[in-house]
């Protein structure tokens, strides 16, 4: 019944890693979570799964409840780094057919920093 | 007036803030009463009575002087902690001391005054009335500053008006004396302030409320002291009318004056006589009335109110119990207590709520103003974690406080805070009185008893609370369950040819697995298994739909994919943020030997069918497709894609909900698609409801009696084949199945 999330930032990202079992005891906090970095602010999120053990369908939930208000404040939610089982549920709904689902964190990055023209300096 | 007074005291307590200013003001006034001293003996040995200028002037010193004594040492007394038989002792060893030195002074010899110039008459009578003037000038100082806590306790705002018109009364009528030589009447409006002020002090004086809470053996010493007290008031009496607390006037033709003897102190200043005769006046009103309230527990004056609101505390107590059910009304009648009790003017109660993840108590309600003020009055949580800590807590002069941010005037003069714990809640009362040091210790006292069953009530409240929580999921759910029961087909379509079996089984409690199967015609059925994402009355709900919707587009359309689409657009608008429904649903024609499979994101059906076919195997139809409410625009429709299958007798096809093949065994091991798959071929050959128990039964051998996380539901068919129907010759390919969009 472990679960924790992790936040780091990484170029444009704000990258959040939980860890453990996302499923309906700990969807809350993976929730408050993603809320937490909205309300700061951001809104190119990235999500690193390699430390996801199972995702139920409350926790796909959650993903899909956050991916159209971080796109409607200009930025997104992207997946990145499933393990081969977790991708698996991700992949029988069809997630990777609508949401941005990277191999590596680098990846989804890489596609933030591509969308975000650099600040003039 | 109550709402000048702050300033106005506040400015006179300006040069009273630093230690070097009150040094100045202490020599200030010893210099006042010295002047007043050496130059009463002056013009007394001189034999010239002063000009009424200069005899005016030094009465005003004498009393300006005797106030900024009295103002010092109140500030020193503070710092005191007077109690009550202290208080009781130091006046009347102050009152005997006086009745002593009177005495002496008087059996040593007689004093005499002339009549005309009323100076004294000798160096004897010079002396004798400077010292007992001075005297009971700071012995009516040292009885007021002593009687004070107690005439004033638990200043209440109409006992600090009454007493600062006492006090500013006796100073006005003291004044009006001044200058007026001892023979002469006083004039009107010293004796009309003069009544004033004792009857303000004598409505003090009767407030018996410090004194009555003496009990056991402090109440005999108190029944000693006050009896002593009103010994000492007599004794002065007498010394002072009597012949030797008085000088003797020489002279002719006084018959008009009617007197032939007036008190030393007159000879010195008469507003200090007026003034002590006040003092004496309260002192033994007060000192009386004392003895019997402690004699025959006669109720002060002030008690009264004091019992009914004790009364109307445990009244209040006894219907914070009737409250338990409304958590608002419970709050409100907690803040409400003590200002119904009379111990506070206002009131309120901070409580953390932890179920909202925060642990900073925040207001809750407030009597006697209003939640906004309340809010704003004080730093709630620092307060409360200073309580926490150290136990109740009393701010005696608020607005000096960091966490209080008060002005004098809010109303907010005294601040109890009172520890309140609830279960995981906790937080304080806070009792505030207008007045600056208003709480007493048994204020406080009563205010915990208070707060204790305030505590026991908020928790009895949390628990029903939680009880009708529980009781009401525990309904909605068997609601719920209800609902979702008669959401399952009761029966399933008998189709020649087509074996069919259902199960399902919830986890712990409404789960989100719906399956259905309706006839469409006489050789052909639509089966349907979905999940709903969540749990509860809300899954219930979009089952519900999504019966309605498969029970009317079954009847529409043959196409798998078609249906999903219009549940797809059904949905779309009941779904909640973040809710989804995965879903599959198959077509089966027992005429045609045919099945057609529309996948949306659910977990894909398995096929087993005799491997010693060329076309034999077993396959996992997955299709593509993306489940219910992942997208509501035209996406669904564009990636849904169909799966025909023709049949073979024998064939086995198994729609299931991701709890079967998620069950783990005791190692943590899923049990898989592929093993499913394996078992469904490895058990083709069995009758569809053999077939389900077979697939029960390995579940729970693989999850080997662990409670199972998640719902199972289970629909399985089975085709024998017809013999109308030809049996279709072995496909050429490896696969008999074809993938197609579903909207091309």
């Amino acid at each position: 019944m472990n679960f924790s999330v992790a936040f780091r930032r990484l170029g444009a990202a704000r990258v959040l890693a939980p860890e453990g079992e996302l499923d309906a005891h700990s969807a809350p906090e993976f929730e408050a979570a993603l809320q937490k970095a909205l309300d700061d602010g951001d809104t190119c999120l990235v999500v690193d799964g390699s430390g996801l053990d199972y995702v139920s369908s409350a926790g796909l939930g959650v993903f899909m409840a956050f991916v159209e208000p971080a796109r409607d404040a200009g930025g997104d939610l992207k997946v990145a780094a499933l393990p081969p089982r977790v991708f698996e549920v991700f992949d029988l709904l069809g997630f990777p057919q609508v949401f941005d689902v990277t191999d590596t964190v680098e990846a989804a990055v890489a596609q933030f920093d591509a969308a975000t023209p650099p600040e003039a300096a | 007036m109550h709402a000048l007074a702050p300033p106005v005291l506040r400015a006179l307590s300006v040069p009273l803030a630093t230690r070097s200013r009150r040094g100045v003001l202490w020599v200030l006034s010893a210099a006042a009463l010295a002047v007043l001293v050496v130059s009463r003996a002056a013009f007394g040995l001189v034999g010239v009575p002063p000009t009424p200028l200069t005899h005016t002037a030094l009465d005003v010193m004498a009393v300006g002087g005797l106030g900024v004594v009295y103002v010092l040492l109140a500030h020193r007394t503070r710092e005191l902690d007077l109690q009550p038989l202290r208080s009781l002792g130091l006046a009347t060893g102050a009152l005997l001391g006086l009745a002593v030195l009177q005495l002496a002074i008087g059996m040593s010899r007689t004093g005499h005054v002339r009549a005309g110039t009323w100076l004294p008459a000798d160096v004897w009578t010079v002396g004798a009335s400077g010292v007992i003037g001075a005297a009971e000038g700071l012995v009516a100082v040292t009885v007021l500053l002593t009687l004070r806590p107690l005439l004033l306790y638990q200043r209440k705002p109409a006992v600090v008006i009454a007493w600062r018109v006492a006090l500013g009364a006796a100073a006005v009528a003291a004044l009006a004396l001044a200058g007026r030589s001892a023979a002469l009447r006083a004039p009107v409006v010293s004796m009309v302030f003069d009544t004033l002020s004792v009857l303000a002090g004598l409505g003090l004086a009767l407030r018996q409320g410090a004194v009555s809470t003496l009990d056991g053996r402090a109440r005999w010493k108190g029944v000693g002291l006050a009896l002593a007290l009103v010994g000492a008031v007599i004794a002065v009496q007498i010394v002072r009318q009597g012949e030797m607390g008085s000088v003797v006037v020489d002279g002719t033709g006084l018959s008009a004056l009617a007197r032939d003897r007036i008190p030393y102190v007159y000879l010195f200043c008469r507003p200090i006589g007026a003034l002590f005769s006040f003092v004496l006046n309260v002192a033994s009103v007060f000192a009386v009335a004392a003895l019997l309230a402690l004699l025959i527990g006669l109720p002060g004056a002030a008690s009264p109110s004091q019992r009914a609101g004790e009364r109307r505390a445990l009244q209040s107590l006894a219907d914070l119990s009737g409250r338990v059910f409304d958590p608002a009304a419970l709050a409100a009648a907690i803040a409400r207590g003590p200002v119904e009790a009379g111990l506070a003017d206002s009131a309120w109660l901070a409580l953390s709520d932890p179920s909202t993840g925060s642990l900073v108590p925040v207001v809750q309600a407030a009597e006697g103003l209003t939640l906004e003020m309340a809010r704003g009055a004080a730093d709630a949580d620092a307060l409360v974690r200073s309580a926490r800590t150290d136990g109740a807590l009393v701010l005696a002069r608020a607005a000096a406080d960091h966490r209080v941010h008060v002005r004098p005037g809010d109303g907010v003069g005294s601040l109890a805070i009172v520890p309140i714990v609830a279960g995981a809640r906790s937080g304080a009362l806070m009792a505030a009185r207008r007045s600056a040091d208003a709480y007493e210790a048994e204020d406080l006292l009563a205010l915990e008893t208070f707060a204790g069953q305030a505590g026991l009530a908020l928790s009895h409240a949390g628990l029903f609370a939680e009880a009708l929580d529980r009781e009401r999921l525990a309904r909605e759910l068997a609601l719920a369950r209800e609902v979702q029961q008669r959401l399952f087909p009761q029966s399933l379509p008998e189709v020649t040819g087509l074996g069919l079996a259902a199960a399902e089984r919830p986890a712990r409690e409404v789960g989100g697995d719906y399956y259905d199967a309706v006839s469409l015609g006489t050789d052909c059925v639509g089966l349907l298994v979905a999940d709903v994402s969540g749990k509860g009355a809300a899954a219930a709900f979009y089952m519900a739909e999504m019966k309605g919707i498969v029970q009317a587009a079954s009847r529409l359309t043959r196409s798998p994919g078609e249906l999903l689409a219009q549940a797809n657009e059904a949905l779309a608008s009941s779904l909640g943020r973040g809710a989804f429904v995965s879903a599959v649903y198959a077509v089966v024609d027992a005429e045609a030997g045919t099945v057609a499979v529309g996948r949306a994101g659910h977990c894909p059906p398995i096929l087993a069918r005799d491997p010693a076919r060329p076309d034999g195997g077993r396959w996992l139809l997955r299709g593509g497709g993306l489940a219910i409410g992942l997208d509501r625009g035209p996406r669904f429709r564009q990636l849904l894609r169909e799966q025909a299958v023709t049949l073979a007798p024998g064939d086995a096809l198994v729609l299931y909900t991701d709890g079967v093949v998620e069950v783990r065994d005791p190692d943590g091991e899923e049990y898989g698609y592929e093993r499913m798959a394996d078992f469904v071929a490895a058990h083709r050959h069995l009758s569809a409801l053999e077939l389900r128990d077979a697939l029960l039964a390995e579940h729970r051998s693989w999850a080997q009696g662990a409670d199972p996380l998640d719902d199972l539901t289970l629909l399985v068919l089975k085709w024998d084949g017809r013999p109308d129907v030809a049996v279709p010759s072995p496909m050429p390919g490896p696969s008999p199945i074809t993938d197609r969009p579903a909207f091309p």
